[in-house]
């Protein structure tokens, strides 16, 4: 069993019809996924890689029992997307769109809470359940099915981690990345609570980086869980006071350093590494 | 993007909240007859979009137009390190005592919330930014009182005045400071801002507020549906970062040897890190995002390239979103320019990653097949005899 995405998931692509959603919906239907259909308004009738495309969500979920979305539409239209996806009934929404308006993140993560569906997102690569299937970016080839659950703040830096996993013949139950940005709908600790209930995973590896909250957040979380834990935060040599590429990866004042992090986390039990040659030694030594 | 304080309060009073009498000026001459205007005496302010502005010297009290003027010729010279373009000139205030008001965007929460801390000042921003623990309707530490904005369209203004009446004001300096809080609210929903920042609230003796300083940063995701408002974004000084935004790249400049381009934050700040642990120095942080083209590739490799000081390049990337061969036909086309005692070590995994290795071999760059971003490292440092 995976988490999140399961093979119970029955996902739809919003905007299907979009140039990078043509050729991700291409590779996350070649891996397997369960994806039964697209939606793009005005574009009802269409076909993109043999996948029906309607005008509006509901529909899908009429005909074809779909439970989930992954969206690829512009900034300026996530937050509508989203909460159509919501108000369909969806159960989860994986939000890839970045530069996502941060009131628009808020909104969209109040919409999904009230429903009680799960919004991943926004600015994120999506999650992967090798053996399921993935809902966004992720390059299939580094990835392998296994006992370790991977949630990352960074997409690239949970390739990089899977990819390290995967060569030391360590698979992945699901790996999600949970975005970038200041607000994201999902955040660490709820993915560290539902690894801990899955039955397929045995270890957990937080990746992690520089500013916001979600680690310090999540260390609460971390020092309930039964299953060990590993954390990497990125971020070490980054000056205070700049931005490094994600909206919320800034150091604002001493709030959001690599130590606060990694304190808070090795407080709470977790094996905090401070490279990510040492994950694969730390994990081994965890599931022995 | 952060605004100056003379364009915050230019917010302020547009949605009827008090500000000091007072205006812009670019000249001596412009500060001296605003000086005047105002009666002689006036406070005269850099206009600098950083804070700790009071203690370093950046507001000066002026007791003549002539005081203003000389003031206003000094902080024009320039003010911890940043060129001055004008000074604010405005009245004096006699308030009775300071408060902290602001709204913002807190990840921790997950959402908007409005602060307040009955005794503002030059402390309180300290206070704010380390005592998230103070978040959640609770005082923190540093007395600082939250209200969670939620559903954030749907907050009502007596939820505004209970909150403050709940900290303790009343009679008319609750009516005032509720009015201003319920303010920024609107102000922060209409303008998409994540930081509305009064500190200090002036409250005079006969039970007024006032806004003696505004901090204002805005989403720059939003500005496609923002109002006309008179802020605009600072252009980056540095040249580098000035180059990289108009590439579309995310770039920060540091002082190091080694450039690096990663295609995503994460990867880009572990590269840092790893650098840093063997023994070389960064030269910057560099993101291109996950759509790499052929053009946004060679723009990279030319921008860290041309840093002063960098020996050594490494590209580190993931192809998900296009094929690796863009980013390879990038990196060639700049390789024959660049010095020939500069290696460009490059680490390229994901979709046609074959072909950009051969691509990239033949034209005399170092190609690292690992997925350990340290392999990458060591192959660089070597090369630069390190």
């Amino acid at each position: 069993m995976a988490v999140f995405l399961t093979q119970d998931t029955r996902a739809i692509v919003q905007g299907i019809t979009g140039r990078v959603a043509r050729v991700q919906t291409r590779w996350m239907l070649e891996c397997g996924s369960p994806v039964v259909a697209g939606v793009t308004p005005g574009k009802g009738g269409d076909r993109v890689h043999g996948l029906p495309v309607h005008d509006v969500v509901a529909e899908a979920v009429e005909k074809y029992g779909a439970n989930a979305s992954v969206i690829f539409v512009p900034a300026a239209r996530a937050l509508a997307a989203a909460e159509e996806a919501v108000d369909a009934g969806l159960r989860l929404i994986v939000l890839i769109s970045e530069n996502v308006p941060i009131l628009d993140a808020v909104r969209a993560r109040e919409r999904a809470r009230a429903k009680g569906a799960t919004l991943i997102g926004p600015n994120t690569p999506g999650l992967m359940s090798p053996g399921i299937g993935k809902l966004g970016l992720m390059p299939v080839s580094l990835f392998s099915l296994g006992p370790v659950g991977i949630v990352s703040r960074s997409g690239t830096l949970a390739y990089e981690v899977a990819g390290r996993l995967t060569e030391a013949r360590l698979g992945q139950s699901t790996v999600i990345g949970i975005g970038g940005d200041p607000v994201v709908g999902l955040d660490l600790g709820e993915v560290l609570g539902a690894f801990e209930d899955d039955s397929q995973t045995e270890a957990v590896v937080i990746v992690g980086e520089i500013g916001g909250v979600q680690e310090e957040m999540a260390a609460r979380v971390v020092a309930a869980m039964a299953k060990p834990v590993v954390a990497y935060v990125a971020g070490r040599t980054a000056p205070p006071g700049r931005r490094m590429g994600h909206a919320g990866a800034i150091i604002a004042r001493d709030r959001g350093t690599v130590e606060s992090k990694a304190r808070a986390l090795s407080e709470a039990g977790a094996r905090v590494v401070s490279s990510p040659a040492e994950i694969v030694p730390a994990l081994a030594a965890a599931l022995r | 993007m952060t605004s100056l304080e003379h364009e915050g309060k230019t917010l302020l009073a547009r949605a009827g909240l008090a500000v000091p009498r007072g205006g812009v000026a670019f000249t001596p001459a412009q500060a001296g007859a605003i000086a005047t205007e105002l009666g002689g005496a006036a406070v005269v302010k850099a206009q600098v979009p950083f804070g700790g502005r009071g203690r370093a010297g950046g507001v000066v009290v002026a007791e003549s137009p002539d005081d203003a003027e000389k003031a206003c010729a000094r902080l024009l010279t320039g003010f911890g390190g940043s060129a001055v373009r004008a000074v604010l000139v405005e009245e004096k205030i006699a308030v009775e005592r300071e408060s902290y008001l602001a709204v913002t965007v807190d990840g921790g929460v997950g959402g908007a919330v409005l602060m307040f801390a009955p005794r503002g000042g030059v402390d309180v921003e300290e206070a704010v930014t380390s005592d998230p623990g103070g978040l959640g309707g609770s005082p923190g530490e540093s007395g600082i009182l939250t209200l969670p904005l939620v559903p954030v369209d749907r907050v009502r203004e007596h939820q505004v005045r209970s909150f403050l009446w709940g900290a303790g004001l009343g009679g008319k300096v609750l009516a005032e400071v509720a009015r201003f809080g319920w303010g920024l609210y609107r102000l922060m929903l209409e303008f998409d801002l994540t930081l509305l920042e009064i500190n200090p609230l002036g409250l005079t003796p006969d039970g007024r507020a006032i806004a003696l300083d505004a901090k204002v940063v805005a989403d720059d995701a939003a500005a496609y549906r923002r109002p006309a408002w008179p802020a605009r974004e600072s252009e980056p000084a540095d040249p580098w970062e000035l180059e990289a935004r108009k590439l579309g790249l995310r770039y920060v400049r540091l002082d190091g040897n080694v450039g690096i381009v990663a295609s995503g934050a994460g990867l880009g700040m572990c590269t840092m890190d790893l650098v840093r642990d063997r023994g070389l120095k960064p030269a910057n942080f560099l993101e291109t995002g996950g759509g790499i083209t052929r053009q946004l590739m060679a723009g990279a490799v030319r921008l860290v390239a041309g840093q002063p000081g960098v020996r050594g390049i490494i590209v580190n990337v993931y192809g998900g979103v296009n094929s690796l061969v863009a980013a390879a036909e990038g990196v060639v086309d700049v390789l024959g320019s660049l010095p020939g005692d500069v290696p460009v070590v490059v680490k390229a995994l994901g979709n046609e990653q074959e072909a950009a290795w051969a691509m990239l071999r033949a034209c005399g760059a170092h190609v690292v097949e690992s997925v350990h971003t340290e392999a990458a490292v060591d192959c660089l440092a070597d090369l630069m005899g390190g």
